[in-house]
C-alpha cells in the first residue's frame, strides 16, 4: 500500500556479514523506497548498502545504520544514440543484461556475479577479466547524483563536480548516497565467446603467456595449482576468450537467471570441506580436467560474463568461518620474485590454497581505486589460524615487493598496509574530510583503515 | 488492457504495477510524489515496452484531485482495470484524531475510492471487460485499541466493495476486494510481528491470475481468514482483555 508519508526513518536491526565471513556486525538499517527519505526535512544517513556480496565491511558499521538500496533499482532512461543507460544504484547487473543483451548490447566492466548493484560496482570501483583492456568500472559510468545530507543531492561527472565524483567513484561509499548513475553500454561485437585455454607448467610461465594472450584477446585470466610442490608450483591453464569474430548474431540469447544461493547471510557448509588434504586432490581434479577440455569453446554472453554464477557452491566450501581473498597486484619485472617467495613459504608452511588466479592489469593509480599496471595475483585460502598467518605473510611480502592489494576484497586490511602501499590514501583521507568535515558515512572498512 | 492503479509507486502498488507491466500491460500509475511515479513509469516502459504514463496527487487533502486523475484516464486511453493499492495509517490513531487528521485518513482509505469509483464506472461500463480492485484491512475485522479510524474508513470500504460487487451483477465489470494481512512492505519494515509477513510479489501475482474470475472477497494470506472469523466470535468480556 502506498500513497502517503510514512514516518521516516523506519529502522529494523540486522546481523549483517562480510562475504568472506570475517566481519559480523549487528547494527540498524533503512531500506527507503521513496525519493522522500532523501527530502530537506527527512535526510536519513545510513552507509548504503547493495547486494551485500562485497568481501569487505564497507556497507555496515555499528556506527551508523546501512541504508539499503533494494528499492531503488529501477531504470530510468535510455538513449538509444549513444547508448546511455540511467538506473538507480540499486540496479543489478542482471537486470542491466536482461535489458541490454536484447538490445545488442552489454556493459563491457563487470564482475562476474549478475546481483552485485550499480551503486557497488561504482564505490568499489570494480574490474572484470579485461581490466587490462577496458580498465574498471570507472569508464563506464558517465555522470552520477549523490546524495548527502549536507549539500543535498548533486550531479556528478567529469565535467561538473569532477573531484567529488572521482572521490566517489572508488570512494567506498564513504562520500554518500549514490542515487542514479548514466553508464555507457557497448555493442556487442557477437553473442558467442571462443575461449581457449593454454596449459601452462608452472607459476614462472604466467607474465609472458598473460602479456602474450592479452595481445589477442578480449578477456584474460588464469589459475593455477599453489599446492603443488617443486618446479610445477603453480602449474595451470591460461583462459584467453574473444567474441567469436566468424558469428555475427549480436542478439544474444538471455538465459534464465536463476535463484543465486549468495547472499549476505551465507553461512557456508557446517564444516569446511577446504583443507590441507582435500584442496590438494579438488587442485589435481580441476587441473586434469582442463587438461581433457578442448583447447577450443563456445561460451554465451550470460557465461562470459557472469562466471561466478555457475560456481557459487565453491564459496560455501570453505565453511561457515569463510575464507580469506588476498587480490594484489605486484610490477610484472617484480612478479617472479613475489611468487618465488610465495612458493618458499608454502613449501615451509603448507596451507589449503584453493585458488590462485592471475590477471593482467594496466592504468593509472590515483586515491584508493585498485588499478595499475602490472599482474594481478587473487588466493583463496580458509580462514583459520594458518589463514590468518599467511595473510600477515602476503601483506609484508607485498609490501616489500611495491605490491598493494585491494580493499574491497580484504576484511582484514589494515590501516598501517594500505598507508604503506597506497601513496595517494593519505590525499584520499583529505579529499574526504574537504568534502564532508563531519564525516557522516562511515563502514567498518572506512574505521579499520581510519578514512 | 490499460490499468489505473491508484497508490502505484511504493509496496503493493508498485508490485502490482511491475507484474501487470511484465504481463504486457499498459498502466497510468497514480501516487503522491512525482519523483517516485516518474522512475516507475520510465522503468516499466524501458523493461518491458508498455506505455506508462503517471499524475501526481494528494489523495488526503480536502480537494482531492478527482477531475485531474479522471481527465487523465481520459488522455490515457480506456481504462479497463481499476486498482486502489493505497491506505495510510498513522501510529497515533488510538481514538482522539483531531479533525483534520480523522479526515485525512477516512479521504485517503474511504471517501478518494468511493469518489472515483462513481466517476470512472460509467466509462468501465463502455468496455467489453472491465475490473475493480480494493484491498482492505485485517485491522478492519473487529474495532480496537489502535487503528481506530482507519479501521473504521477500511470497514467501511469493505461495505463499499459489498455494495459495488452487488451494483456490477449483470455488467462487464468484476469487483474484487482483499482483506490484506501483514505484508512485507515499508509499512511493516522494522515491526516485530506475531504473524509472518506476506510477500507483496505473490500478492500481486494472485490479484492478476484472478482479475477476470469470479468470486468472493480474499483474505492474503489464507491465515487470516479463521483468524479474523475467530476474533468476531471471541466474547466480549476476554475480547476487551486482549492486547491487540
Amino acid at each position: 500500500m502506498s500513497d502517503t508519508p510514512l514516518p521516516f526513518p523506519l529502522a529494523e536491526t540486522r546481523r549483517y556479514r562480510s562475504f568472506d565471513g570475517g566481519t559480523a556486525v549487528e547494527t540498524l538499517c533503512f531500506a527507503p523506497d521513496r525519493y522522500r527519505f532523501f527530502d530537506p526535512s527527512v535526510r536519513g544517513i545510513g552507509i548504503s548498502r547493495g547486494a551485500g556480496l562485497s568481501y569487505s565491511p564497507a556497507s555496515f558499521s555499528k556506527s551508523i545504520p546501512s541504508l539499503e538500496h533494494r528499492y531503488f533499482n529501477r531504470m530510468l532512461d535510455f538513449d538509444s544514440t549513444t547508448n546511455i543507460l540511467e538506473v538507480e544504484a540499486g540496479a543489478t547487473l542482471g537486470q542491466i543484461y536482461r535489458f541490454a543483451a536484447p538490445r545488442g548490447l552489454f556493459l563491457p566492466v563487470q564482475p562476474g556475479h549478475t546481483r552485485i548493484t550499480v551503486g557497488g560496482c561504482i564505490g568499489a570501483d570494480v574490474h572484470g577479466k579485461n581490466q587490462f583492456r577496458d580498465g574498471t568500472f570507472l569508464n563506464v559510468v558517465e555522470s552520477l547524483r549523490l546524495f548527502h545530507p549536507g549539500p543535498g543531492i548533486l550531479e556528478l561527472s567529469r565535467s561538473s563536480n569532477p573531484r567529488i565524483f572521482f572521490l566517489t567513484c572508488g570512494g567506498y561509499g564513504l562520500t554518500g548516497n549514490i542515487l542514479t548513475a548514466r553508464l555507457r553500454l557497448t555493442p556487442v561485437p557477437s553473442s558467442r565467446i571462443v575461449l581457449k585455454t593454454l596449459l601452462i607448467r608452472n607459476i614462472g610461465e604466467l607474465t609472458g603467456e598473460l602479456v602474450q594472450a592479452a595481445a589477442q584477446n578480449d578477456i584474460v585470466y588464469s589459475w593455477h595449482d599453489f599446492t603443488v610442490r617443486g618446479k610445477a608450483f603453480g602449474r595451470g591453464v591460461i583462459v584467453a576468450g574473444r567474441f567469436d569474430g566468424n558469428d555475427s548474431s549480436t542478439g544474444a540469447v538471455l538465459e534464465e537467471d536463476r535463484a543465486s544461493s549468495l547472499d549476505s547471510a551465507t553461512r557456508g557448509l557446517r564444516f569446511p570441506f577446504f583443507n590441507r588434504l582435500t584442496t590438494p586432490l579438488v587442485n589435481r581434479m580441476y587441473y586434469a580436467s582442463c587438461r581433457l577440455q578442448p583447447t577450443e569453446r563456445p561460451i554465451s554472453l550470460y557465461e562470459f560474463l557472469f562466471p561466478v554464477r555457475k560456481k557459487e557452491m565453491y564459496f560455501h566450501l570453505f565453511g561457515r568461518r569463510g575464507f580469506h581473498e588476498c587480490q594484489i597486484i605486484v610490477e610484472a619485472r617484480k612478479f617472479s620474485s613475489f611468487v618465488e617467495r610465495i612458493r618458499e613459504r608454502l613449501e615451509s608452511h603448507p596451507l589449503a590454497v584453493a585458488l590462485a588466479s592471475g590477471k593482467l592489469f594496466q592504468g593509472q593509480r590515483e586515491l584508493l581505486r585498485f588499478t595499475g599496471d602490472g599482474i594481478c595475483l587473487a588466493l583463496n585460502f580458509p580462514r583459520d589460524q594458518a589463514g590468518a598467518e599467511f595473510a600477515a605473510f602476503l601483506d609484508e611480502l607485498m609490501i616489500e615487493h611495491n605490491g598493494w592489494s585491494n580493499l574491497i576484497k580484504d576484511s582484514r586490511l589494515s590501516a598501517r598496509v594500505v598507508d604503506a602501499t597506497y601513496p595517494e590514501c593519505e590525499e584520499f583521507r583529505l579529499r574526504l574530510r574537504d568534502f564532508d568535515p563531519r564525516r557522516l558515512y562511515r563502514s567498518e572498512l572506512s574505521e579499520r583503515l581510519r578514512l | 488492457m490499460n490499468f489505473l492503479i491508484i497508490g502505484a509507486s511504493a509496496g503493493l502498488g508498485r508490485c502490482l504495477s511491475e507484474e501487470a507491466a511484465r504481463r504486457g500491460h499498459n498502466l497510468l500509475l497514480v501516487s503522491s510524489d512525482s519523483r517516485d511515479l516518474a522512475a516507475m513509469a520510465a522503468s516499466l516502459h524501458l523493461q518491458y515496452g508498455v506505455k506508462t504514463g503517471y499524475l501526481a496527487c494528494q489523495f488526503g487533502s480536502a480537494t482531492h484531485e478527482k477531475g485531474a486523475v479522471v481527465a487523465a484516464a481520459k488522455e490515457f486511453g480506456p481504462i479497463d482495470v481499476l486498482m486502489y493499492p493505497l491506505g495510510f495509517a498513522q501510529e497515533n490513531d488510538t481514538g482522539f484524531l483531531d479533525d483534520e487528521m480523522a479526515l485525512r485518513l477516512v479521504r485517503v482509505n474511504f471517501l478518494s475510492q468511493v469518489n472515483l469509483t462513481a466517476a470512472l464506472w460509467p466509462a468501465l461500463l463502455q468496455r467489453e471487460q472491465a475490473s475493480v480492485v480494493g484491498f482492505g484491512s485485517v485491522a478492519a475485522v473487529r474495532g480496537r485499541r489502535r487503528n481506530v479510524v482507519y479501521a473504521a474508513a477500511k470497514r467501511a470500504l469493505t461495505s463499499y466493495f459489498e455494495s459495488l460487487r452487488h451494483l456490477a451483477v449483470g455488467t462487464n465489470i468484476r469487483v474484487h476486494f482483499y482483506h490484506l494481512g501483514y505484508l512485507d512492505t515499508q509499512q511493516a519494515f522494522g515491526r516485530h510481528l506475531l504473524l509472518p509477513k506476506a510477500s507483496p510479489e505473490r500478492l500481486a501475482r494472485l490479484v492478476l491470475d484472478r482479475l477476470r474470475r469470479a468470486g468472493g472477497p480474499i483474505f492474503y494470506p489464507w491465515f487470516w481468514r479463521p483468524i479474523s472469523l475467530g476474533l468476531r466470535f471471541v466474547p466480549w468480556f476476554i475480547y476487551a482483555r486482549l492486547e491487540v
